[in-house]
């Protein structure tokens, strides 16, 4: 009877009478069937009922409660080796706790709502200002990073606020005020045509034949690989006129392999079959020779083409051109050899280039009130907005910005208060734009813009514009969407599903495709690995951005046309380019633009797991390990994560000298009672995917180290890498925690379809969670399966599962 | 001011000094910092964190035999010199903190379970103390990092304190004085925000009259930084308006990307320094290996891909090179704090340094048997003090034992349970 003091001990007043009752339900189940394990004693799996005590108040009491409901729920316990209840104990032991859960949950959200009052997190930030003020200013590392939960880094209950955020908003928020302030003339959009003939320097004869450059036969200079330092292609004698504008660049290109001179001689190691791609980015050259925002285009070997390239191009900073071919036996571009050219005819640069004038933030900031040179002697410089009645000014501009700026209508009396600081200020001898821009200042630090205001209950207009433009474009209503609410019209369902369909058509939906697989897929620690370059020599940037595309158009693919949420673990058909394509082992797609691709039969592709960047971020660059993978089976594609590993059980240490393989490491590791339990749902999944190395591509066997010199590595025609061994066999074949087995990848998805409810909810959890921002609760889970419901009628398409999550409670209350 | 000039003998940072500042051997000595104690005799104490993300080979790391005969390891046998001025630890975790990778963010909080979805940091031992003494200085701690994205520092709220990647940087905001106009402007700056800040705090209260309980600890969170920050502000108009201590050493100048151990040595020299001169009593330091190719000699891989050596020899032995120089450095620093004299002690008596990991074996991601190391301070030293790993006693007993050490009333923090580490006495 330990069970039922340590619960009536916890309730008091009203609450305790129906304690008693929901004890009395209980406590048959818990006598007969689960304290012998889980008491004060045995306390298996850290689990000690006789002191779990009812405190649904306390969160991790609570998630305690709905584990042991989940288990009970799902069958997992009592275990199948262990007596079972019969039905009626079962039943009703789920139906009270259900009801209990339930009911907490509910009265919680209905007292609260279920969204903690949230801030906007770094990339809502960023957006939302630069939308605001028309810049691109990065603020991204001014800012700290968030904390995440559940994988989601835009969840209210977990973003917190400090006295570093404060101090960082308001430097963040002076940097684009100062940013978005025009204090010059427009100054002249010129348009130059160069090439590297004439703005290189001359390096005279020696720099030429380092292997860098060469002439084609029209007589064009050719930016040649060298093979070893990387080329040296960047437009050396050109620097933008204006740094920190916007440049666009054309470049007219041809690819060459170059045979002349002291290459001459030299075996043909260029795979003349691959393309030749031009790399475009910006280079600090010759500072760390780094480049960025590297772009890539597949040139022509017979003709001239035109590319363009348009950048923020900051002081110090240049174009970098040259020439680029994956070959998929070699590490990098450095050992790239020799030959391949990307020929320059010429580089038209057009620039700095202004959307309107003044910019869009000056217009908004400051209206079309008049510039003076701050000294007269500089007419060109320093100019300052200048007003003949600044108070009236000040505030006509204010009444038009805030409403911007907090999303939503603001009243006089909020006006009048940035219109006192602003006089404040004027009064200190600051000139008007000064004092004028401590008041934007004071509004973009403010809790109206930094905080989501959303209010218990039903969303109102505005809350509501501002969750689903939050959800879609990371960023504030645009103006269309404001003037909905102001019609008090967004409440309307049809208008709130035209307004999805309206958001999810704009560019801007981009930012929706990446903050949500950013999280759910874990896509933004794509760059957290780098692969073994003995063991996996083929990997490169190209084909890791290649990946990240992939996955990225995959989910758009679905969302555009109502897919089935099935095609998170299959579909028949995925987006490749000629790169990707060929690291899949699938040939015959050309080119560098990624498009959809039907996948043959035998491909083993196809669905989030089987692509390059899913497989990238679940391993660790080195090795692959089927706990690692198969717990991100479990959390982000079944949406059943499991249990933290227990105490004092040393973790699996890879080894990749060939002699043990995982399997057999893991075997050793299961046998251990308190590992098995939970390794029977993580294993399956993981070793489904051992077929796949940790840069994504197919293996037969792994690769190993070699031990001595007498081992026998690996050699690809064509190729000069010998840097691993054919390690032992990959065997993938396993069962999964009810019995039923599977030899492969192939077969284990089939297994996996089988059950598309499964899946469907996942996805519905997911979307749930980033459109939100909290965490699926329990009184969700009703809500939760009437959309996997709902979605069953269209096969489970993505595109009504994201309608009817926006349409569901969850989304139009707090 | 008097310049006086080092003889070959002070050993100075390998390459903090020499090849990050490109400067001579002679140095004119810092002693126009050292007047900052003048009215108090008994300088205060100093903490300095250190954490390596990537952790050390164990194997390497840890001495065989315990005790103060130890014999050192493959690792601390460069250390040899400086032997008796620090303590080796093994054995030790902190309970309900196994997360492989992010188990790093409760290094210096010991706050549970950082891989769980439902994780709230709690406030780094650096933090804590900064709350309580970092007032006294014109600046409460410097947080530093190889890496922006990756911090060792939390506030109270567990929200991550953005580190200074730049040890440049940090110089020239500690020790440079601004024109005669940026002065103005930065005391214009801080009184703008001043004015700013006391006017939005009011806002945040009365949002937080129609809210529920959760909601309000958002707000109030807000409103707590303003007030914070208004108060630090209000400390910083005096200080924007005072000129800055002469470190009397030439302007630090940042290593190119990739070299991490470099850029991990300018900032222990940042962090003395700014210690001498009594900017400030707290620094920590997160060494993240951040490059492709680390300049390392010998070394040719990324220090994370070589972390996951599967047993390898050739990476376990490149590794080593990586790992010992990031050592040989820290080493280094130990030197020059023994060589600066601190009032009537040594600056390293004065100074509680702790350098340690999240990970006790990274290829693994195991986050039992951290590797830790304490120097400085009070401290007993010259020995390995081996606790069982099955059973060891939290690593928050040390934080403890530090933050006693700073002259600080504490009896818990995080995870500890008793005040102090058996073995490691005052």
């Amino acid at each position: 009877m330990k069970i039922a003091l340590s619960l009536l001990t916890l309730l008091s007043g009203s609450a305790a009478a129906s304690s008693v009752e929901l004890v009395k339900k209980l406590e048959p189940m818990f006598e007969k069937h689960c304290v012998n394990c889980h008491d004060a004693e045995e306390k298996k799996g850290g689990l000690d009922l006789s002191s779990l005590t009812w405190a649904p108040d306390d969160t991790e009491n609570l998630q305690q409660w709905i584990k042991v409901f989940d288990k009970v729920h799902q069958g997992e316990m009592p275990p199948k080796k262990r007596d079972q209840p019969v039905p009626d104990l079962k039943a009703t032991f789920v139906a009270t706790l259900k009801h209990e859960l339930h009911r907490v949950s509910i009265e919680k959200q209905t007292a609260q709502g279920r969204v903690v009052y949230r801030r906007l997190n770094r990339n809502e930030y960023v957006h939302t200002i630069q939308d605001l003020l028309g810049i691109d200013t990065a603020l991204h590392e001014l800012l700290p990073e968030d904390t995440t939960a559940g994988g989601f880094d835009n969840i209210g209950a977990a973003l917190n606020v400090s006295q570093v955020h404060m101090e960082r908003y308001l430097q963040a928020a002076e940097l684009a005020l100062n940013e978005a302030t025009v204090t010059t003339p427009r100054p002249e959009t010129t348009r130059i045509r160069t090439d590297y003939e004439e703005t290189w320097h001359d390096w005279n004869a020696p720099g030429f034949q380092n292997g860098t450059w060469t002439h084609s036969p029209e007589g064009f200079l050719g930016i040649r690989w060298n093979g070893h330092n990387g080329p040296h292609g960047e437009l050396g004698a050109w620097k933008p006129q204006l740094p920190d504008a916007h440049y666009r660049f054309r470049i007219r290109a041809k690819a060459m392999i170059d045979k002349v001179g002291p290459n001459a001689a030299a075996a043909d190691k260029t795979r003349p079959d691959r393309a030749i791609l031009l790399k475009m980015a910006l280079t600090d050259w010759p500072r760390t020779g780094l480049t960025f925002g590297n772009t890539y285009a597949e040139m022509s070997a017979t003709e001239f083409r035109e590319f363009e390239y348009v950048a923020r191009v900051p002081a110090g900073k240049t174009l970098w051109l040259s020439p680029y071919r994956t070959v998929p036996e070699k590490p990098d571009e450095r050992a790239m050899v020799g030959g391949i050219c990307a020929v320059i005819e010429w580089v038209d640069i057009e620039g700095p280039l202004f959307e309107q004038w003044p910019p869009l933030g000056h217009q908004r900031l400051y209206g079309d009130l008049p510039m003076q040179p701050a000294n007269p002697k500089t007419p060109t410089r320093d100019l300052r907005v200048v007003s003949s009645q600044p108070e009236a000014d000040a505030k006509g501009l204010l009444t038009g910005f805030l409403p911007r700026c907090f999303r939503r209508p603001v009243s006089d009396a909020e006006v009048e208060e940035y219109v006192e600081l602003f006089k404040q200020q004027l009064q200190l001898g600051k000139p008007f734009d000064q004092a004028l821009r401590v008041a934007y200042k004071m509004a973009l630090c403010s809790p109206d813009f930094l905080f989501l205001h959303e209010t218990v209950g039903a969303l109102d207009q505005y809350a509501l514009a501002n969750r689903l433009s939050y959800s879609l474009w990371s960023s504030a209503p645009d103006e269309a969407l404001t003037a909905l609410a102001a019609q008090k019209k967004l409440t309307d369902p049809a208008v709130l599903r035209a307004e999805t369909e309206r958001l999810l058509s704009s560019p801007k939906a981009r930012r929706f495709t990446e903050g949500l697989l950013g999280s759910w897929l874990n896509l933004r620690d794509i760059e957290f690995t780098q692969p073994d370059t003995k063991l996996y020599p083929e990997f490169e940037q190209y084909l890791q951005q290649s990946m990240v595309s992939e996955t990225e158009l995959f989910f758009e693919d679905l969302l555009k046309n109502n897919l089935s949420a099935r095609n998170i673990v299959h579909s028949d058909f995925s987006f490749l380019n000629e790169r990707l394509a060929e690291h899949y082992g699938i040939f015959g797609v050309k080119g560098d633009t990624l498009r959809k691709v039907a996948l043959p039969a035998d491909s083993h592709r196809g669905g989030f797991i089987t692509q390059g960047a899913v497989l990238k971020v679940s391993a660790n660059g080195t090795t692959t390990s089927p706990v690692v993978r198969g717990a991100y089976v479990l959390d982000r594609i079944l949406g059943t994560p499991p249990d933290l590993p227990p105490k004092n059980v040393p973790a699996i240490e890879p080894d990749i000298r060939g002699a043990t393989t995982i399997r057999e490491q893991l075997e050793k590791h299961r046998s251990q009672p308190v590992c098995a339990g939970c390794h029977a749902k993580l294993d399956p999944p993981g070793f489904a995917l051992e077929n796949f190395d940790v840069t994504g591509r197919w293996r037969q066997n792994y690769r190993a180290i070699p031990e001595s010199a007498k081992d026998k590595v690996v050699t690809i025609p064509g190729s000069d890498i010998r840097h691993y061994t054919k390690g032992p066999l990959v065997d993938a074949a396993y069962n999964l925690s009810d019995g039923r087995t599977f030899k492969n990848v192939d077969e284990f998805k089939q297994l996996l379809l089988a059950n598309p409810e499964q899946l469907a909810t996942c996805v519905t959890e997911k979307l749930l969670t980033y459109l939100t921002g909290a965490t699926p609760q329990f009184a969700d889970r009703e809500v939760i399966e009437a959309i996997v419901a709902k979605s069953k009628e269209h096969d489970f398409g993505i595109r009504t599962i994201l309608h009817e999550v926006i349409q569901s409670r969850c989304f139009t209350h707090k | 001011m008097k310049n006086v000039t080092f003889t070959s003998q002070l050993a100075l940072s390998r390459r903090a000094f020499l090849r990050g500042a490109g400067v001579s051997l002679s140095l004119p000595l810092l002693d126009a910092m050292i007047p900052a104690f003048a009215a108090d005799p008994t300088p205060p104490m100093r903490f300095i964190g250190i954490l390596n993300y990537f952790s050390f080979h164990a194997p390497y790391f840890f001495p065989t035999d315990a005790g103060a005969g130890y014999t050192p390891s493959r690792y601390l046998a460069g250390l040899q010199a400086h032997r008796d001025e620090f303590t080796v630890i093994s054995g030790l975790n902190h309970p309900e903190v196994r997360d492989g990778h992010a188990s790093d963010k409760s290094f210096f909080t010991g706050a549970p379970h950082p891989g769980s979805p439902s994780f709230r940091n709690t406030i780094s031992l650096d933090q804590y103390a900064a709350e309580r003494i970092g007032r006294e200085t014109r600046y409460p701690s410097l947080t530093f990092s190889n890496s922006v994205s990756y911090t060792p520092s939390y506030t109270g709220t567990g929200v991550a304190i953005p580190p200074e990647a730049s040890p440049a940087r940090a110089f020239a905001k500690l020790f440079i004085d601004g024109t005669p106009a940026e002065i103005a402007a930065e005391v214009a700056r801080i009184q703008e925000g001043q004015s700013i800040l006391d006017r939005i705090g009011d806002k945040a209260k009365r949002l937080q009259r129609d809210v529920g309980a959760d909601d309000r600890e958002k707000l109030d969170q807000y409103f707590t930084s303003v007030r914070e920050l208004e108060q630090r502000m209000a400390r910083s108009v005096n200080y924007a308006k005072q000129p800055k201590p002469n470190p009397g050493v030439p302007k630090v100048k940042d290593p190119g990307p990739g070299e991490d151990t470099t850029r991990f040595g300018l900032m222990l020299e940042v962090a003395k320094l700014a210690f001498q001169a009594d900017l400030t009593r707290i620094a920590t330091i997160y060494y993240v290996g951040t490059s492709k190719t680390p300049s390392a000699p010998g070394s040719t891989f990324a220090y994370h891909d070589l972390s996951h050596h599967g047993q390898d020899d050739g990476k376990i032995d490149k590794l080593a090179v990586l790992e010992q120089d990031m050592l040989l450095e820290w080493g280094s620093f130990l030197g020059r704090m023994k060589e600066t004299k601190d009032a009537d002690r040594r600056l390293i008596d004065n100074s509680i340094t702790v350098m340690g990991a999240g990970m006790g074996n990274a290829s693994s991601h195991d986050s039992t048997n951290l590797p830790v190391l304490v120097a400085g301070g009070r401290f007993k030293h010259g020995q390995h003090i081996a606790f069982d790993p099955k059973n060891p006693p939290p690593l928050c007993n040390l934080w403890v034992q530090t933050l006693q050490q700073m002259g600080l009333d504490v009896e818990k923090f995080g995870s500890s349970r008793g005040s102090s580490l058996q073995g490691l006495e005052s």
